[in-house]
């Protein structure tokens, strides 16, 4: 240390600076004998009123939630798509499936089918006989009055035909029918303790509708009167195609398979032995492209068989993944699949690629 | 008064050393009989709501002593007759794990969770392998393609991989010795595992069972650390009482803590053992302390007289009372505040803690100047290396020139940039976990790399329930109850950080759709509360009664939605908070059935997080009004009590910042290090200042004053430093993450606190020259005495 520094003590204070000075110090000291009770009570104000913060960011869920259930399916072209589900969730792809819009709706029913007239213009129908029309490619849903039973109103199926009409079906023998593209719906048949699955317009007057415990309806004359079989199955039966007027095929429950080669006269019941398949099978459709009936069911299954009833070839969607389908459409190359995901099955490859679900 | 005591003391010393004695002898009994374990539910603050909740329902709806194991297959997936017998062998080895919960042991080879299908009665539901494995490679198809079919066991309990399952346990919390179920796990591990399969196991008993596991390390750290103190006492004091006496006092301190709890029936958690060793070196830095003034007292003794223990023992006991008691009565005092938290273990902690610190009144203020005073040859010294010389004086030299020449302010300025700089990183600090896995342990141990595993494979090993419900019996049974669970369960799982939700909610549609011939278009609530009721009526019928029990209670009011975290952090578990709350806030028809928060490990966790920060500031700020009373007291000022914050603070700040940049987090095993260190770091300031003060009322200049207590309690202050910060460096080789991290959090701080008193307060105190140190300054005058020459003479 080589610079000698005077302490402060060493200055010494004049007295008449020293009054004045003191009175200010005074002044300092009691202010600063309040800071540390000052620093206490901003502690303790800190202590009861600053809580940690937790930043909660907005997730975006992807179109397609694990939880969801889609139930129904409808394709108007190749690349527009329909989806109806839970909690009246509706969506809508314009590009085959790459991407989805979330169409809104103000009910939370669960909506179990759809099915589009047009590229603006299509009705989704579901539980406590909710009916939704859309006369905007669905930016804008609204709910229709139908004609409902006091005991049970899910609606389970609706098909759209040309000119504005379509045909909805659903719990204690619904059958119910539009001709002004869903603005209003007609009762076509009385009530009665089934459920009904799904039907198919033929031509101008014939309709099939098929039911639990294998029961089947049929009208020749556009619903006015209702013939009724009971077919050789007991299972239920769930889905109905026609690839001509002459050839049929009903799915159902438990894996069975009727056929019909004389337009729904007769039909004849496979054998799950013979067919391979023993899952339920909840829809058919006859696909033109590989020149075979195609049908989905529960637990990832899928089958196709050739239209003699010759070869039948059943599987899994994928080897991990077993959730149920309930309705499938044919789209360019292969099908979609709906139910507890929503996927494609390419059939060149046989590789299922589940669709929508990709946070945004 | 204090020289009245002081003489009592010495002249009665055979009386005051055998009380001691008697009294230590006593608290031995109880003190080896106390009980070293981990208590989990010792962290439940017991008043937040969410404990309340958690408290109510965890006997049914899961505690927090879950385990969890997993059982991986090496090659292939776990459908192959070598990995299922395993799976079998681990289930059933759990039953004879102690204290186990039978009832709540979920494993694909136990009869608890079950496929439920439709038969012609109805439904039935059966185990997928129990009692029996699948006998041949059909029978494992068939189980496979069961496992696959249930979502309720495909992903939650076998891997979407198929290559690993979970097989998890509850006990019974009463019953639970964490220590016996930890090695009956692993051994049953061991029995089982082989080249087919890695077998992985978290849970919280397991991971407190490491804990004690790494005891016997724990105890030879602490011998460790004993030696390294013990050598380095020895050496910078050169004396045999030097060492042994820090180490009595030190010693019967423990003692007397240690047994005192034991009566109190508060056991030694040993997660704390580093709060212990803080303790004892407020024992060990008083006792130094005693000894370098009683060293001081014997060089006062001229030629001429005759060296006299006895004399110089009182005189050191007079001169240091006061600022020893009131070291011991501000760190008590700090202390105690810290039972405001509405933690248990915090509580019993700062039982533990006041008593141990005030033990330090007796154990190193009053009997190791009692001892002192039968020391023959005061002058004499057991080896000759004298780091006074060569060490201890010249760095003391440089504390005094610093003090006297503009390096004060320099000194005065790092500190306020200290202030600032740590001020602004303390504020980073993150509440709760601040990485994946327990940060007790290093993220290379087995159980954190058991639980990345296990949370890698699986929605998360560690959870949380919710319970709707109130109090009108058959609520869960509601659609819009059940329909809120579920959105509620939808909203939650958007969070990336959670893995899975479960409830009630999705159990019904399971057994709706399958009453409706397996159709998958009834896969939804029933419609009514009549049909829900039958719905779980159907469920329990096919099942066994108890089995609904950890989704609703038995008369159907409450029903548990279980959410899977894959971590605990902190950030997590408040984001899953606040998402409920605004969950909550977003449906208001939810008051109908309320949504409580929480339960599970999280859920306590959360509580646990919520508490701590505030109860940390307000603990701060109690601890530092205890100060200002005590100054206030002694010193009749409230400036000496800001005074004495500034190394209490500084310290605190300094210690949070190193929190915050080596991203440890403030929970519940980081708080009570620092919650008790808030109260701890002003003694050594104290006997700095007060000496000061006493040399000043001798007429000694300012300068001249902090000079002499520089050389005095300074070399107290050092010494013990350098000691114990040598030894606290010993707990960075620990096995236990936690341990090391608390290691070099207390050496931070007794560094912090060691420079603070040995710079910083004597700068200030020339700087400021506060009257309660130095009294009126202006009626006094200049000794005259030069800054160098002050400095030379001590030299």
């Amino acid at each position: 240390m080589s610079i000698a520094e005077k302490a402060p003590d060493d200055v010494l204070v004049s007295e008449h600076l020293s009054n004045h000075k003191s009175t200010g110090k005074k002044a300092t000291s009691l202010l600063l004998s309040f800071v540390p009770w000052s620093i206490v009570a901003g502690l303790l104000w800190a202590g009861i009123f600053v809580k940690p913060s937790a930043q909660v960011e907005t997730v975006v869920p992807p179109p397609i939630d694990k939880r969801d259930k889609i139930y129904g399916v409808s394709t108007i072209a190749t690349d527009l798509i329909w989806l109806a589900g839970n909690y009246g969730k509706i969506l809508r792809s314009d590009d085959g499936g790459s991407s989805w819009v979330r169409q809104i709706t103000d009910t939370r029913k669960h909506l179990q089918d759809i099915s589009a007239w047009d590229s603006q213009r299509a009705v989704a129908v579901g539980n406590g006989g909710i009916v939704l029309v859309t006369e905007d490619g669905g930016n804008s849903w609204s709910e229709i009055e139908v004609p409902k039973s006091e005991i049970a109103n899910k609606l389970i199926r609706v098909h759209a035909y040309e000119g504005g009409e379509a045909w909805a079906v659903g719990e204690v023998g619904m059958i119910l029918s539009t001709t002004d593209y869903g603005k209003t719906w007609r009762r076509m048949r009385e009530e009665e303790d089934i459920i009904m699955n799904d039907l198919i317009k033929l031509g101008d007057r014939r309709i099939f509708v098929v039911g639990e415990y294998g029961r089947m309806f049929r009208s020749d004359d556009n619903g006015k009167t209702w013939q009724d079989f009971d077919t050789d199955s007991q299972s239920s039966l769930t889905a109905i195609d026609f690839r001509t007027r002459q050839h049929g095929v009903i799915v159902g429950l438990d894996g069975v398979i009727l056929t019909t080669t004389d337009a729904g006269q007769s039909w004849r019941l496979t054998e799950s032995k013979d067919s391979g398949n023993t899952e339920h099978l909840m829809d058919v459709q006859w696909s033109g492209d590989i020149n075979r009936w195609i049908s989905v069911g529960n637990k990832g299954k899928w089958m196709t068989f050739s239209s003699e009833l010759n070869a039948y070839e059943a599987g899994n969607l994928s080897k991990t993944d077993l959730s149920s389908h309930t309705e499938l459409a044919l789209v360019q190359g292969g099908m979609i699949a709906v139910g507890a995901n929503v996927g494609y099955l390419d059939f060149k490859t046989d590789e299922f690629t589940t669709l929508g679900n990709d946070r945004q | 008064m204090i020289v009245k005591f002081a003489r009592l003391c010495v002249r009665y010393r055979k009386i005051a050393l055998t009380l001691v004695l008697a009294v230590t002898a006593m608290m031995s009994f109880f003190a080896q009989r106390i009980e070293v374990k981990t208590v989990f539910e010792d962290l439940q603050p017991a008043s937040h709501p969410y404990i309340q909740t958690h408290e109510r329902f965890k006997q049914t709806f899961g505690g927090t002593n879950i385990v969890t194991f997993m059982i991986e297959a090496k090659e292939g997936d776990i459908f192959q007759m070598p990995v299922l017998e395993k799976i079998q062998k681990i289930t059933q080895g759990l039953l004879k794990i102690d204290a186990i919960n039978e009832f709540q042991i979920y494993s694909i080879a136990g009869k608890k969770l079950k496929e439920v299908r439709a038969s012609t009665e109805g439904i039935e539901s059966r185990p997928y392998m129990w009692p029996n494995l699948p006998k041949n490679a059909e029978e494992i198809e068939a189980l496979k393609q069961a496992v696959l079919r249930n979502p309720l066991v495909y992903g939650p309990y076998v891997s979407e991989d198929l290559t690993s399952t979970l097989v998890t346990v509850d006990f019974f919390d009463d019953l639970l010795d964490y220590n016996l179920a930890y090695e009956q796990a692993y051994n049953l591990i061991e029995q089982v595992q082989d080249d087919s399969v890695e077998i992985r196991l978290v849970g919280n008993p397991i991971l407190y069972g490491w804990v004690n596991h790494f005891l016997p390390e724990t105890v030879n750290l602490v011998l460790a650390a004993l030696a390294i103190f013990l050598l380095l006492l020895f050496v910078m004091n050169r004396t045999w009482r030097g060492t042994l006496l820090p180490l009595i006092s030190g010693a019967i301190s423990a003692i007397w803590a240690l047994g005192v709890a034991k009566m109190c029936g508060i056991h030694f958690d040993p997660l704390v053992v580093v709060i212990a060793m803080l303790i004892t070196a407020r024992a060990v830095s008083h006792s130094v302390q005693m000894i370098t003034r009683f060293h001081e007292e014997i060089d006062k003794f001229d030629g001429q007289r005759k060296v006299c223990s006895k004399v110089a023992a009182r005189r050191t006991l007079a001169g240091l009372l006061r600022p020893g008691l009131l070291g011991i009565a501000t760190d008590a005092g700090c202390v105690a505040v810290v039972a405001i938290s509405p933690i248990p273990l915090l509580q019993k902690l700062v039982v533990l803690a006041v008593v141990w610190v005030s033990t330090v009144a007796v154990s190193s203020v009053i009997l190791t100047p009692v001892m002192l005073s039968w020391i023959k040859k005061p002058r004499s010294y057991a080896h000759g290396l004298n780091l006074d010389l060569l060490l201890i004086r010249p760095f003391l030299n440089i504390c005094v020139s610093v003090v006297a020449t503009r390096v004060r302010y320099l000194v005065v300025g790092v500190a306020v940039l200290l202030f600032l700089v740590c001020g602004y990183y303390s504020l980073q600090l993150k509440v709760g976990d601040a990485n994946p896995g327990s940060p007790i342990l290093w993220t290379d141990a087995r159980y954190n790399q058991d639980s990345a595993a296990i949370n890698r494979q699986f929605p998360g090993a560690d959870r949380m329930f919710v319970v709707v419900g109130g109090e009108r019996s058959n609520q869960a049974k509601d659609v819009e109850v059940l329909d809120t669970m579920l959105r509620f369960q939808r909203y939650m799982e958007a969070q990336k950080e959670i893995g899975g939700t479960l409830s009630i909610a999705d159990i019904l549609p399971a057994v709706n759709m399958t009453l409706r011939e397996g159709n998958s278009r009834y896969s939804e609530l029933g419609e009514n509360s009549l049909v829900n009721g039958e719905l779980m009526y159907m469920f329990e019928n096919a099942a066994e009664p108890g089995d609904l029990d950890r989704f609703v209670d038995v008369d159907r009011s409450n029903a548990a939605v279980t959410l899977f975290f894959g971590d605990r952090q902190g950030k997590t578990i408040r984001t899953a908070i606040a998402r409920i709350n605004q969950f909550i806030e977003e449906n208001p028809e939810v008051q109908q059935a309320k949504i409580h928060l929480a339960g599970g490990v999280i859920g306590v966790i959360a509580a646990v997080n919520e508490v701590i920060l505030s109860g940390q500031i307000q603990s701060i700020a109690l601890a530092l009004f205890i100060l200002v009373i005590m100054c206030i007291v002694v010193y009749r000022s409230s400036i000496a009590g800001m005074f004495f914050m500034v190394p209490v603070v500084l310290s605190n700040l300094v210690t949070f910042a190193f929190m915050a940049w080596q991203n440890i987090g403030m929970n519940i095993n980081t708080v009570p290090v620092a919650a008790l260190g808030i109260g701890l770091g002003v003694d050594y300031a104290l006997y700095i200042c007060d000496r000061i003060k006493s040399e000043h009322q001798l007429g000694k200049s300012p300068l001249e004053a902090i000079s002499i207590s520089l050389h005095c309690a300074g070399r107290g202050v050092l010494v013990t430093a350098l000691v114990l910060i040598a030894s606290v460096y010993v707990w960075l080789f620990s096995s236990l993450r936690f341990q090391a991290e608390m290691g070099m959090l207390i050496g931070l701080w007794l560094t912090v606190s060691a420079l603070s008193a040995l710079f910083l307060m004597p700068a200030l105190a020339y700087i400021f020259k506060p009257t309660f140190i130095f009294g009126n300054t202006q009626r006094r005058r200049s000794t005259g005495e030069s800054p160098e020459l002050i400095a030379g003479a001590m030299a």
